[in-house]
């Protein structure tokens, strides 16, 4: 049996779901951060273009945030399918 | 077709018929509901789009997009789920194909009439109860009211001992969406106004939500992961600790969606601290079910209805995370009001809620029809469109929202927000266009799946079949 779960099988599934997850997860964690860090100069606000992804604005903190964990997620989910695959096609892994 | 079978005696009703026609009668809504979600984001990416005829405003195609989805899409593809995995489930057949037949009937001409009236202006002005009440009480009569009956009366004459966690969800959910739905048109049955009429409209907005759209979702994933994957339910302990957590946290919390109105403040906050505790059955949901996919996971890659299942579990999980944290008077301060509302009632409709149901319309359609899919390339372009077009809208309208909510922390005039978020308006309709163009070719492959699909083998699943040539 091969591995059905490769990391290229899994690539876009990976990067498509996994790392909505992820970004879903980092938009709490980024917002919960900056409501308590709470504002600072004008300038900060990061509304405008490339502004809103530099993350030392208040909105491009947030958005960096969901970046990271988008990446993060989605490098875990590749990692545990690879290696569960690799059970799968063992056989070693069955249901409960 | 459907008007013949309408008159014809019980036991002359081919069973899954109610099924077919509400599965076809699903998709079509979905069609037209994210055509509308389409155009409407074309007005909102390309202000002079279509201007200068009433019925063409955003004011009303918004309500009418809104509604066709939830009263047509998710809850024809919800009635099509339980009218055959009621059945399969207590090992019997639908207690009334003729009563499911003139359900759907009744259901697609009350929500035709609702959706033209709203177009048209005539509307009650409430967000998510925007139909007028004598529609109300089609909906309430000749909708829910059925649907409720065949399956309750399906699950009494059940062959079975015990009730399977998906009829627990369903059985109780027909339920709860008609108390729902009776209590949240109270403000225009009975004339309430002001902030009575604001906590009843979102007591309904939100439990809508809560004990119909979500719930029913993870009822069909507790069905269709086990069906597809052969593998038993983890743990139907978790299941059932899913289910009362559901009742007791999911019921309660609406007034935090009026975090900023006169409400009594401790209500509120005991809004809030629900909100949160609905991680429990979120958390147990999601748990359980990706821990029955155990054995199986090469699936995800090649089974249609497993790779939309799966989404749709993982999407639970923002959904939850973003649900739960964003209704904190911490952070929802910030993010209230603005696209990141839109980007979060998305996720949760059309993703979680709708990659569980389109897993369970394509199976139970196979199924019914015992026709092979006609298509699985045409599947698998429906779900890449499906998917990376929800990616695009939720993610640009959750950084849209994040700009607003930035731009009101720091008191940014209004329409530098506006122009600000104007790349992420055309994204918006970048992904929702994409998603439309999915659900178009899933309607032409459905079709032809009806006409043209290989037949199946007695006692021989779809999937089973899903790569034989």
């Amino acid at each position: 049996m091969t591995n059905k779960l490769s990391i290229g099988n899994t690539f876009m599934a990976g990067i498509i779901p996994a790392f909505t997850t992820g970004m879903g997860n980092g938009s709490v964690f980024g917002a919960a951060v900056m409501c308590a860090v709470g504002r600072g100069p004008f300038e900060s606000w990061g509304g405008w273009g490339a502004e809103a992804y530099n993350p030392v604005t208040f909105a491009g903190f947030i958005d960096v945030m969901m970046l990271v964990f988008g990446v993060a997620f989605t490098i875990i989910c590749w990692l545990a399918w690879s290696r569960h695959g690799a059970l799968e096609a063992r056989g070693e892994s069955k249901a409960f | 077709m459907l008007l013949k079978l309408l008159f014809a005696k019980e036991e002359d009703i081919p069973p899954g018929s109610a099924t077919i026609f509400f599965g076809y009668s699903a998709i079509f809504w979905f069609v037209v509901g994210t055509g509308l979600g389409s155009f409407n984001a074309a007005k909102l990416a390309f202000p002079d789009f279509v201007t200068g005829t009433e019925m063409f405003a955003f004011g009303h195609m918004r309500q009418v997009h809104v509604l066709a989805v939830i009263l047509g899409w998710i809850s024809m593809a919800f009635a099509m789920t339980m009218m055959y995995m009621t059945p399969a489930l207590g090992n019997t057949k639908l207690w009334s194909e003729k009563l499911g037949l003139w359900n759907c009937f009744l259901w697609n001409i009350g929500l035709s009439l609702g959706l033209f009236l709203l177009w048209i202006g005539i509307t009650s002005g409430r967000e998510y109860s925007d139909l007028i009440w004598p529609i109300d009480l089609v909906v309430l009569v000749a909708v829910l009211l059925p649907l409720g009956i065949n399956v309750w009366m399906t699950i009494a004459h059940r062959r079975t001992q015990g009730i399977y966690i998906t009829n627990w969800f369903f059985g109780a959910c027909t339920f709860m969406v008609m108390v729902t739905f009776v209590v949240g048109q109270a403000p225009e049955l009975f004339n309430l106004t002001g902030l009575t009429e604001g906590y009843l409209t979102f007591w309904f907005a939100h439990n809508v939500l809560g004990l119909w759209i979500t719930p029913v979702a993870a009822a069909i994933a507790y069905y269709t992961i086990p069906k597809l994957t052969g593998n038993p339910l983890y743990s139907h302990r978790i299941g059932h600790l899913h289910f009362w957590a559901i009742i007791a946290f999911y019921s309660t919390p609406a007034s935090h969606h009026l975090l900023s109105a006169p409400l009594p403040e401790w209500l509120k906050s005991f809004a809030s601290v629900e909100g949160v505790l609905i991680l429990i059955p979120a958390v147990a949901f999601v748990a359980n079910i990706l821990l029955t996919m155990k054995g199986r996971w090469s699936m995800f890659v090649e089974n249609i209805e497993i790779k939309f299942s799966v989404t749709g579990v993982l999407l639970a999980i923002p959904l939850n995370m973003q649900g739960g944290f964003q209704q904190t008077r911490a952070i929802n301060w910030y993010v209230h009001g603005t696209g990141w509302i839109v980007a979060h009632a998305h996720l949760a409709l059309l993703g979680m809620s709708t990659a569980l149901e389109i897993a369970a319309v394509y199976f139970g359609l196979q199924q019914m029809l015992r026709r092979k899919l006609y298509s699985l390339a045409l599947a698998n372009f429906h779900y890449w469109f499906y998917i990376v077009g929800f990616c695009i809208y939720w993610i640009s309208m959750t950084i849209a929202g994040l700009i607003q909510g930035a731009g009101k922390v720091y008191e940014v005039p209004y329409i530098d927000v506006v122009v600000a978020e104007h790349p992420y308006m055309i994204a918006r309709w970048v992904g929702g266009t994409m998603v439309f163009t999915g659900n178009l070719v899933w309607l032409y492959n459905m079709w032809m799946t009806a006409r043209e699909g290989t037949v199946l083998p007695k006692g021989r699943y779809s999937h089973e079949l899903a790569y034989e040539r």
